[in-house]
């Protein structure tokens, strides 16, 4: 779901929301912050769930904080290994950070068009040459990862099996690269042919079918999201 | 208005030129069909017109081309006059939208958001596509993209448009429609000079004007005045006919694949419906359909390649669905599958080590892979250590069906394998399948090829909206498709 925020607030939004949540480390307020976001990505309907590597991951960082970085009051003897409040609240927020720096991202990408963000960059004065190359990489994000996959695909059905070890990963990143590789540059020459063709960087300037405008409102929003992440800075150092 | 005087290229990344001593004009208003087969430089001739050699593509350039009176422009000087709508719209897109594809030359113009609007508009109704103005490319069929690519070119008004094969990745519907649509636009304006690189051209040909034959980089022939040609001589520049392949010794065997009351759901959209189907050995199978029908769903589905939803496949031995998948290694001892993209299933430095690929995998004797690698090198007079991304397009889609088969699986699904490739190409495509064939193999194309389902196959399926509307024999597709295909 689209909204009416202006592009360059919501990328304000998802810089402070990060700078924020490595300078909270209260447990509580991190939980807090981690529901808001998930609310937020509930409420725009922002598509996409964690999968299994995520989640993994997600999963992988707290049980290594719980294992190996005991500190503080015993909660539970497991005898190989003793579960300290220390270590839950160190797994919490460091799993914590990774969860909402990835949620955070998805409701930015999945309530932003690309070509709004170029418009509101450009009007703010980033060379249209430079906000233009997000349009291009969102446009072939999903190309490439449909591209990956039939490669994937190709080699399986030609009898590749990859371990999951180190030699694994090897052999697996050099049959994956070079057939994406050889695929990715015979689009290039395409793709700049097509763009200057119709006379990309003829001007310095260009017109935007919707230009989005910085209006008096955004500013406002923008100085409310920086009281808003002093408050919760503030806030935090009080828990 | 074109004089193209003297003209080499050679690309730094080859020792021979591309396209050489070539010399012709083009008069303001024609419309010009590059014929020449696949790898004879039709593309990088057109790639000069527009100023892109050797300003975006590196390349040694001799020779000249005169626009107007004015010699070697460069590409954005060019494209105020002069613009092309390449062979893949996907690659040439650059936005998320049609109106937004449609906007981008005219934003980069700094035309008024009103007379952009007009602009758009007036040019969707000359395609008879306005009702795609909000969709997004990703939603689009093949033929629609295909459009859009061209409208997004003749929005800018231009005085040459240059299309680069435009319907050689589409099905005889689509094809007929884009076809249709070029002719519109000719109708409309007889001013606009056209050149059109095609190696199919239907009902155009009554709208040419001129030809210019290409053969392996040279100018083979200019014809000025196509029309004042009788039907003979122009039949003779277009014959795409097959050969009558003997199918008379066809004794099938065993039954070696069974799908029953299979359906399957991407993204919502039901795209198989209800499928049944047995296949048995020795059979060589058209699988036909438009772009989008699930011909390409229901072989990945066949081969293991996507997880079986509703209904059950039993191939081979294997039996297989929602409960019990097969991993696509396994079946791919008995399967060789051939994708569309040749780039997407290359994986080897050298031609030896990518025949070998599947055999070391699957810990097959080396014996069989050899005899390939000596088929192929031996009638596409290359060497062993060839680097399999230096062939052409047509010899690496040659390659790929070599590859496939080396460690002697039973059935070989090859998904469009005349997909952007000359009649010569094809037909050489047809000799190999003919040859797996004769070796014992049973064989699933997918095909948009009328032609070589008719004269090549021994069954058709065609499906429809992802169902199965005709299984039988490949006569009167056209009719059952409704269309005249290629």
């Amino acid at each position: 779901m689209e909204d009416k925020i202006n592009p360059v607030v919501k990328l304000i939004a998802l810089v402070l929301g990060a700078v924020m949540v490595f300078l909270i480390d209260s447990v509580l307020m991190l939980i807090s912050f981690v529901l808001l976001l998930v609310l937020l990505k509930v409420f725009y309907e922002v598509k996409g769930r964690f999968g299994r590597g995520i989640t993994f991951l997600v999963i992988a960082i707290f049980l290594a904080q719980i294992i190996f970085v005991p500190e503080g009051e015993v909660l539970l003897d497991l005898r190989l290994f003793k579960v300290t409040l220390g270590a839950v609240e160190n797994g919490i927020l460091i799993s914590g950070r990774f969860f909402s720096l990835i949620t955070m991202s998805w409701i930015f990408v999945g309530t932003t068009e690309p070509r709004n963000l170029s418009s509101a960059l450009s009007n703010l004065g980033v060379p249209y040459r430079y906000s233009f190359l997000l349009i291009i990489a969102m446009r072939f994000a999903p190309i490439f990862q449909f591209e990956l996959s039939n490669v994937q695909q190709a080699q399986k059905i030609r009898g590749l099996k990859i371990d999951k070890d180190l030699k694994g990963l090897i052999r697996s990143v050099r049959y994956t690269t070079m057939p994406l590789l050889y695929s990715a540059m015979s689009k290039v020459n395409t793709l700049a042919s097509s763009i200057e063709g119709r006379g990309f960087g003829m001007y310095k300037k260009k017109t935007f079918l919707y230009p989005i405008k910085f209006t008096f409102w955004d500013v406002l929003l923008v100085a409310s999201l920086f009281i808003l992440s002093f408050e919760i800075y503030y806030l935090n150092q009080l828990l | 208005m074109i004089e193209v005087q003297g003209l080499g290229v050679t690309y730094s990344s080859k020792n021979e030129p591309s396209i050489q001593d070539i010399s012709f004009s083009i008069k303001e208003g024609e419309f010009v069909w590059l014929a020449g087969e696949s790898a004879s430089g039709k593309s990088t001739l057109m790639n000069c017109i527009c100023g892109f050699i050797p300003q975006i593509i590196p390349a040694e350039l001799e020779g000249s081309i005169i626009f107007n009176g004015e010699k070697n422009l460069d590409p954005l000087q060019l494209s105020r006059h002069i613009t092309m709508a390449h062979q893949d719209p996907e690659t040439q897109f650059c936005t998320e939208t049609v109106e937004d594809e449609l906007a981008f030359g005219l934003e980069n113009r700094c035309l008024s958001r009103r007379k952009i609007n007009k602009r758009i508009e007036t040019t969707l109704e000359d395609l008879n596509c306005s009702e795609l103005r909000h969709r997004e490319l990703r939603t689009l069929s093949g033929g629609e993209k295909q459009k859009i690519a061209i409208a997004s070119m003749l929005v800018l008004n231009p005085d040459v448009l240059i299309l680069d094969e435009p319907t050689s990745n589409l099905d005889p519907i689509s094809m007929k429609e884009v076809l249709k649509a070029i002719e519109n636009v000719r109708r409309k304006s007889h001013s606009l000079t056209i050149i059109l690189a095609e190696h199919r051209i239907g009902d155009l040909v009554k709208q040419i004007d001129r030809v210019i034959k290409l053969n392996e980089g040279e100018l083979t022939g200019v014809i000025e005045d196509f029309q004042s040609l009788d039907q003979d001589e122009k039949n003779s520049i277009m014959d795409y006919s097959y050969p009558e392949y003997s199918r008379e010794d066809v004794k099938k065997g065993k039954t070696i694949l069974r799908i029953e009351n299979m359906n399957h759901t991407l993204d919502g959209k039901k795209i198989l419906k209800d499928i049944d189907l047995e296949v048995e050995e020795r059979e060589i199978i058209a699988l036909i359909g438009r772009n989008g029908s699930g011909k390409t769903t229901l072989v990945k589905l066949i081969s293991g390649l996507s997880e079986v939803q509703e209904g059950k496949i039993k191939i081979f031995d294997n039996v297989i669905d929602s409960s019990n998948k097969v991993p696509p290694y396994e079946l791919g001892e008995k399967i060789g599958y051939v994708f569309q993209n040749p780039n997407h299933q290359i994986f080897e430095n050298t031609l030896e080590e990518e025949i070998m690929f599947a055999t070391k995998n699957f810990s097959k004797g080396e014996s069989k892979a050899d005899k390939w690698l000596k088929k192929i090198t031996t009638e596409e007079n290359l060497e062993e250590k060839t680097h399999p991304h230096t062939l052409s397009f047509g010899q690496k889609r040659r390659l790929n069906i070599y590859s496939s088969s080396p460690h002697d699986p039973e059935l070989i699904v090859i998904d469009e394998p005349f997909s952007g490739q000359d009649h010569q190409n094809a037909l050489m495509i047809a000799d190999i399948l003919d040859d797996l064939w004769k070796k014992g193999k049973t064989l699933i194309v997918v095909t948009h090829n009328l032609e070589f389902a008719n004269k090549f196959c021994t069954r058709a399926l065609v499906l429809k909206d992802g169902s199965m509307v005709y299984d039988g024999e490949p006569v009167d597709l056209k009719s059952i498709s409704g269309e005249n295909g290629r």
